[in-house]
């Protein structure tokens, strides 16, 4: 009995030397690099991307629309002309990702940009889940201006915006590009300026400040500063605020 | 990797051809590999394959949104978990005993913003637990039981618990029993903060 005892045992230390115990065996340490900060500047690039030229691009799509006179669109809900004081559209396309955002007519060449609603941020191939869709507010104040430059006048959307959006695990942002109102002559928002054509889609020099400031739980744990000063891959994000 | 996997299947193997008849004894030793520390589920880089099988091939990315910015990244590598038992029939469906289990953990915490540094670690946990075993009325060659178990985790090394002793527990709610009287092949489906997931074994009564 004790020989069969012996020799289990024996088998048990055997078992523990197998080079299947050896850690490097069993798993892979992940590759993920240390990409100090990068991701917060990727996380308000993609804010300035996917949703600030988004939403005007839907107000270029409108004027566009208003200018033709048609009275009707498949994309907006008409309700006047958008130049207009006062006159308010909507989208109303359920496909686009703004579905349900207001534009309203302030003064002339002077808009209130509005959505809430559940939002996309970051690229949903990339990402494991797929699902960084969280619900967005957002207020976009908007001044169009013609710039006289040599040949032709260059088109430049003046923006002044605040907003919020809550995440998951308790977190949440606010932003906001400036206090400064949009009718006064100093001019501090974030100004996207485009010198090709008039598409917001081509935006290729953008000037001003993005701030945001994070919470966890109601509680504020950074506060974070993009700042264009022209081309927008020299944007510098700065946190701990 | 591969090499474990061949190890449990030989294991397994070695333990259905098991056994002589012998008149059955009140002692048992058995013997394990398998499962996965509570601490590796915490880990960015495993899935539930990993955390049955213990194929980690690939990360598992994160979302990218504010709280892949700001909480702590586990990176984490474990050995499968080393159990040896003890069981003492107290009568037909009751066994009481103890266990030990034995396993290392290394790999680091990171974070995607801030000034926080890297942190890395390497553990060693050692578990001990008095235990129950309920054993299922079946066949002499097969039989189904339960276990429970409670009892002190030590950790020792650089570590990524946050403490030397922690209190540990385990449930195997379903556990097999196959072979002869004395020798036999056993599996079990584990929870707790000892060890997660499905462990093999081999046993001997006398």
């Amino acid at each position: 009995m004790k020989k069969y005892i012996v020799c289990f045992l024996a088998a048990v230390l055997a078992i523990s030397c197998v080079k299947g115990m050896d850690p490097d065996d069993t798993g892979v340490v992940g590759g993920h690099s240390d990409n100090y900060n990068q991701k917060g500047r990727t996380y308000m690039m993609n804010m300035v991307d996917q949703l600030f030229a988004p939403m005007l691009e839907e107000l270029e799509q409108a004027l566009d629309v208003d200018s033709r006179q048609l009275g009707q669109s498949a994309h907006f809900d008409i309700n006047g002309s958008l130049q207009t004081p006062g006159s308010v559209w909507k989208v109303k396309a359920k496909d686009s990702a703004l579905y349900g955002m207001t534009l309203r007519c302030q003064r002339e060449e002077y808009w209130t940009l509005s959505f809430e609603g559940d939002y996309l941020l970051g690229d949903d191939i990339q990402y494991y889940d797929g699902n960084n869709v969280y619900p967005t507010n957002i207020t976009m104040a908007v001044c169009r201006e013609y710039s006289p430059q040599d040949d032709k006048p260059v088109l430049g959307w003046y923006c002044e915006l605040q907003g919020e959006r809550t995440e998951r695990e308790g977190y949440s942002c606010t932003f906001h590009s400036t206090n400064t109102p949009m009718y006064s002559s100093k001019r501090e928002g974030l100004q996207f300026l485009n010198t090709r054509g008039a598409d917001a889609a081509g935006w290729d020099k953008v000037y001003g400040n993005l701030y945001m400031s994070v919470y966890k739980n109601k509680e504020q744990v950074d506060v974070c500063c993009l700042s264009f000063e022209g081309s927008p891959s020299l944007a510098t994000f700065t946190r701990g605020l | 990797m591969q090499t474990m996997r061949k190890f449990l299947l030989i294991l397994l193997c070695l333990s259905c051809c098991a056994g002589a008849l012998h008149a059955q004894g009140r002692h048992e030793i058995n013997a394990f590999l398998g499962g996965y520390k509570a601490e590796f589920l915490q880990a960015d880089n495993t899935d539930f394959f990993g955390f049955v099988f213990g194929n980690l091939d690939f990360e598992v990315t994160h979302s990218g949104d504010l709280a892949d910015l700001y909480e702590p990244h586990y990176y984490i590598q474990s050995s499968p978990v080393l159990t040896l038992c003890y069981h003492y029939s107290i009568n037909s469906w009751l066994r009481v005993g103890a266990q030990a289990d034995l396993s290392y953990l290394s790999g680091k915490i990171t974070y995607n913003m801030g000034n926080r540094p890297r942190t890395q670690f390497k553990q060693t946990m050692l578990d001990l637990l008095p235990e129950a075993k309920f054993m299922i009325p079946g066949s002499r060659h097969f039989r189904l039981y339960g276990k429970v178990a409670a009892g002190v985790q030590m950790n020792m090394g650089t570590l990524m618990s946050s403490s030397p002793v922690e209190f540990a527990w385990e449930i195997a709610p379903i556990g097999a029993e196959w072979g002869g009287q004395r020798f036999y092949g056993n599996a079990e489906f584990c929870w707790g903060n000892v060890i997660r997931g499905i462990r093999i074994g081999m046993g001997v009564r006398f």
